[in-house]
């Protein structure tokens, strides 16, 4: 995902209202999502006079829209930060001059692309924004603040310019007179970030949840191990095909719940019942034998028990020496299964 | 908004054999497909309610069927709920205060879990014995039963057993374990969802205080509607009235039900669905034996494709199985469809009910099904085995 969005005019395929939709689904924001787009060219004004940043809320929080240009924009700092005159204050986040009019609108209607995004939500909910792009991004989320030129410079200005996203914990200005309370935020995106991002999210709580399959509780490095040995992962134990033969691994919980054993299965189907009843009782292995075999209507169950002598999360780190042990077992288990299908199929 | 997405909505797999593993049991009778149009708006059994209550309606007649179903299950009395997890949640609420501890077995559904949790219940669960039989074996109540006694001083205020589990189709000892419960003084609540209405059941015989079931699942009901049995034993504390009082009005609702939520929402199909295969299905639990030789044919015969291995209790005996199959998923590495090879393979042969994407291992349920239908399924897999150069014996 690209960090910037100065100059970049690449097209995003998704419709800016299902974007909406999706990461006010994923994040829980109550209130609309502004798309902000700078205009050079002129437009008249829409809206009551009034500050930039109180007509960015009102779009938050009632969906109102608005367009903006010098005859109804009411703060001064307002109009060096977004470009409607040149800056004395090179300091001041701020458009280069030459906007004419900018369009303020609720980013889940029919549009274009806008410029940015802004977001008006809580601590909690920027938290939870910030703590995933910046994942995704691979660097943190900054705060430029001043808190003179808060909505326009730092949640506005800032992304556009410098293609980044920006907090912006507002100014007295937003505060006293554009209704924002205290527990509000800005974050600014720009759009193509905004877009990429979003697309990128998926509801993990859905997709990654545990669904109650019997292995859903195993840890990663042990799925990673039985997957790095040939096994695949099923819903009910892990499988896979060795010597030709398809055999099945089940981690053995003990009546806590911890996994210090593990059984290797090969079901042998033989032409009867009978026949799986008759190779059962002529088993000789000896006494102790990790090794058995169980009749289950025309299976005989062949199973190997394979004693880790600790907990599986720590034998899986043994790598080469925990492997050695799955292949010593399996091929015991698979010797063994062999003469007894022989025997089945010879009796029969 | 666009609204022309809900219009013209067709059932896709309608016509074709479905082998749904939750939809077998379900599947309405004549009778009760007659009902749709005369008893679908919502509130359509109150014409004549005079008691407040669904289930004391007697004109259609509720409070018979009630009376039936309760003498059917082998109970004393009976409400309809908003379906099987309803049910469980009634019965959990009822007998487990906060913190209290209820056993169930490992492979319970998961409202079953959920119900212990809105109650605020803490859970201990009763092991299986693991691949591939997953059998859950009675003494392991007893054992589980006595452990919570040891840890918490108390035994559990419940024990829940699935009688037949979702997963593999097992058939649980219910009998041994009830009477284990009976014999430490625990309360036992049999989940039937995938048995009563489909198999005979009988509280008594299986020494169970509560039988929780399933309309949608297994009584051949619209749904959603669930059933809560229980005996005079229990039925004051599970369907306990309300005692609330408004503080100002004084107004009180005192034949009400709280864990019904007064009146259970089972007004209109859910309930006269239910009534009109009521008959069928006190008729059709006998040939339960031969719904199980049905799947027993087609297990056999699945199992001739190398490496295709049903699960769970053999014989098997429940019409739903589940099928462990390596090779469809080997299969599925090399297909274009990828994991959906099987379901898309098998609707191009007319049977659906499979999870599209499933490839190591598939549910599937033929109760209900014509020989002839089970038949083709079993063909239906065999050549898709064939036509991806999958060994076939026989």
């Amino acid at each position: 995902m690209s960090g910037g969005a100065k100059g970049k005019k690449k097209q995003h395929e998704h419709d800016r209202t299902e974007l909406s939709e999706k990461f006010r689904r994923y994040f829980k924001i109550p209130t609309t999502l502004v798309a902000v787009s700078i205009s050079k060219d002129a437009a008249k004004a829409d809206g009551n006079p009034a500050r930039y940043c109180g007509m960015v809320r009102r779009t938050a929080h009632f969906g109102d829209s608005f367009t903006v240009t010098t005859d109804n924009l009411t703060c001064a700092n307002a109009v060096t930060a977004l470009g409607f005159a040149p800056v004395g204050d090179n300091e001041l986040p701020h458009l280069d001059a030459g906007t004419r009019a900018i369009h303020i609108e609720p980013l889940d209607t029919k549009g274009g692309e806008p410029d940015v995004v802004l977001i008006a939500s809580n601590p909690r909910k920027l938290m939870g924004i910030s703590t995933l792009l910046s994942k995704v991004l691979q660097k943190p989320v900054e705060f430029s603040v001043r808190g003179d030129v808060a909505v326009c410079g730092e949640g506005t200005a800032i992304p556009i310019v410098e293609g980044r996203a920006n907090i912006s914990l507002l100014c007295n200005g937003a505060r006293v007179f554009s209704g924002y309370r205290d527990d509000e935020m800005v974050l600014g995106i720009p759009y193509p970030m905004f877009a990429e991002f979003t697309s990128l999210l998926s509801e993990e709580q859905i997709t990654e949840a545990m669904c109650g399959c019997i292995m859903d509780d195993m840890p990663k490095q042990v799925i990673d191990s039985f997957l790095s040995f040939g096994f695949t992962k099923g819903t009910d134990h892990f499988a896979g095909r060795f010597e030709g033969e398809i055999i099945r691994l089940y981690p053995l919980k003990d009546t806590l719940g911890r996994v210090r054993n593990l059984s290797l299965h090969l079901p042998l189907r033989l032409d009867t019942a009978e026949d799986a009843s008759r190779v059962e009782s002529s088993v000789d292995w000896p006494p102790n034998t990790p090794l058995n075999a169980a009749a289950r209507g025309e299976w005989l169950d062949v199973t190997m028990l394979l004693d880790l002598n600790e907990p599986l999360d720590s034998a899986v780190t043994r790598g080469e020496a925990f492997h050695a042990l799955l292949r010593e077992g399996m091929k015991t288990l698979i010797d063994e299964g062999r003469n007894l299908e022989k025997s089945g199929k010879a009796k029969h | 908004m666009n609204l022309d997405k809900y219009n013209n909505i067709h059932r896709e797999t309608s016509g074709l054999i479905n082998v749904h593993p939750i939809q077998r049991g379900g599947i309405l009778t004549p009778e009760a497909r007659a009902m749709l149009d005369e008893f679908g708006d919502g509130y359509s059994v109150c014409d004549y309610c005079f008691e407040s209550r669904v289930d004391l309606v007697s004109k259609p007649p509720i409070r018979n069927l009630a009376e039936d179903v309760a003498e059917f299950l082998g109970t004393d009395e009976v409400r309809f709920t908003a379906g099987c997890r309803h049910a469980k949640f009634m019965v959990v609420r009822s007998m487990c205060e906060p913190g209290e501890t209820m056993v169930l077995d490992s492979l319970a559904h998961y409202t079953s879990y959920l119900a212990a949790e809105t109650s605020r219940a803490v859970v201990t669960e009763v092991p299986h014995d693991g691949y591939p039989g997953f059998n859950v074996l009675p003494e392991s109540y007893g054992k589980v039963i006595d452990d919570v006694e040891d840890r918490t001083g108390n035994p559990p205020r419940l024990a829940l057993l699935t009688h037949a589990d979702y997963r593999y189709g097992n058939i649980a000892d219910a009998a041994e374990v009830g009477k284990i419960c009976r014999k430490r003084g625990v309360p036992f609540m049999l989940n039937t969802a995938y048995t009563s209405g489909i198999m005979p059941i009988d509280a008594r015989r299986l020494n169970a205080d509560f039988i929780c079931g399933s309309g949608h699942k297994s009584w051949a009901a619209s749904g959603p509607i669930g059933i809560c049995a229980t005996t005079y034993e229990y039925a004051d504390t599970v369907f306990a009235k309300s005692t609330i009082r408004g503080n100002w009005s004084g107004r009180g609702f005192t034949k009400k039900e709280v864990g019904c939520f007064g009146c259970s929402p089972v007004f209109g199909l859910p309930v006269m669905t239910l009534m009109a295969s009521f008959p069928t299905v006190v008729r059709r639990v006998q040939n339960f034996p031969e719904e199980v030789k049905k799947a027993l044919f087609l297990i056999d015969e699945l199992e001739k494709i190398e490496g295709l291995h049903c699960m769970g209790q053999r014989p098997h005996r429940h019409p739903l199985c589940n099928i462990e199959s390596l090779p469809f998923f080997e299969v599925s590495r090399k297909h274009k469809q990828r994991g959906y090879f099987l379901y898309h393979a098998l609707k191009k042969k007319g049977i659906v009910g499979l999870h599209p994407g499933m490839t190591k291992n598939f549910k599937i349920n033929t109760y209900g099904l014509p020989m002839g239908d089970v038949r083709k399924v079993a063909a239906a897999f065999i050549e898709i085995a064939r036509d991806n150069e999958l060994e076939v014996r026989g």
